[in-house]
């Protein structure tokens, strides 16, 4: 008897089920507990959520630390950003119109899909509001992704992965004589820590928890 | 960073909804190990959660097109529109209310 060969295509949908399947497994064990612990090096961490206390230490950190970026001359808030692009002929305010636009235009074909969907209409119907949508949802995309790139480099945008990133500080512990403690000691320490493996891995678990 | 795509298709998931439905019948069993403080994403997939749950029960009654859980675009379509109803249904009664109160806002006779 001759075996059927698999097709490329065929393989590829395989390999992205088992791939969908082990992602929905992994969710389901981050979402058992609101914290998450994992072993590094043979050292038991565990991410958990901010206390009150941390909430207000990272809030004045925020504070100081945009209060020091404030003081760089090159470094420029948004509106600023916004003013050196339009005299270099790019209008960011132009491209906000365009989201706020196309916003506005996905949300009344929702309502509209929605009261479709509400009387039972048949699917040709629905399907035509369901592909305008998609349609707009790619230039929305589009211009959400340009806008960003844009003001990437932002004093607002420093200022949120700076506290991004100290934010894991707070939140990672390690075992220690049974006891959970900070990993780190101090900011300084923490800043001063090379192994990005042990950070990244971390800092994964802490935006599940922490970033809403 | 919360993947917004898996949470909604665990949260649409048959077992999931069970999940719910069993910790609503049986108080002892409950859907995550802590009661309180839930996380970001314990959050956020709470909240699918419950509107997959509505949308399953406005299927269970007939009220709407099965082509709502075909995908998410039709979803929140639905839930979208249903929001605005909602928030008409609000409206008025708010401006019933407010003729009530404007009614009752005016001075009684020989009352200055």
């Amino acid at each position: 008897m001759q075996e059927k060969i698999m097709t490329d295509e065929e393989a590829k949908d395989i390999v992205a089920q088992l791939k969908e399947k082990h992602q929905l497994e992994m969710l389901e064990e981050d979402l058992k507990d609101n914290k998450a612990e994992f072993n590094y090096k043979d050292i038991e961490y565990r991410v958990r959520l901010f206390t009150r206390k941390d909430k207000e230490e990272i809030y004045l950190l925020n504070i100081k630390k945009y209060n020091q970026l404030l003081k760089d001359p090159d470094i420029l808030k948004e509106a600023d950003l916004y003013v050196v692009y339009k005299n270099k002929g790019l209008d960011i305010a132009a491209i906000d119109s365009e989201i706020r636009r196309y916003q506005a235009e996905i949300m009344d074909l929702h309502l509209k899909l929605g009261k479709e969907e509400e009387d039972k209409s048949p699917e040709s119907v629905c399907k035509a509001y369901h592909d305008k949508i998609v349609t707009l949802q790619e230039s929305l995309y589009v211009a959400i992704i340009k806008r960003a790139q844009l003001l990437n480099h932002s004093l607002e945008n420093i200022l949120e992965e700076y506290i991004s990133r100290i934010s894991l500080f707070f939140s990672l512990e390690k075992l220690e004589n049974e006891k959970w403690i900070r990993a780190f000691k101090s900011l300084d320490e923490y800043d001063n820590f090379n192994d990005e493996e042990l950070l990244s891995m971390a800092q994964i678990y802490n935006l599940k928890l922490n970033i809403k | 960073m919360i993947n917004n795509e898996l949470v909604r298709k665990l949260a649409k998931s048959i077992k999931h909804q069970n999940i719910l439905r069993i910790s609503k019948d049986i108080s002892s069993i409950q859907i995550f190990k802590n009661n309180t403080d839930l996380s970001a994403i314990q959050d956020v997939y709470l909240s699918y959660l419950y509107m997959y749950s509505n949308i399953y029960d406005e299927l269970a009654l007939d009220k709407v097109s099965p082509i709502v859980l075909k995908d998410n675009i039709y979803t929140d379509a639905f839930i979208a529109w249903k929001n605005s109803e909602k928030h008409n249904d609000s409206k008025t009664t708010n401006t019933a209310h407010d003729v009530n109160l404007v009614f009752s806002n005016k001075p009684l006779k020989g009352v200055k």
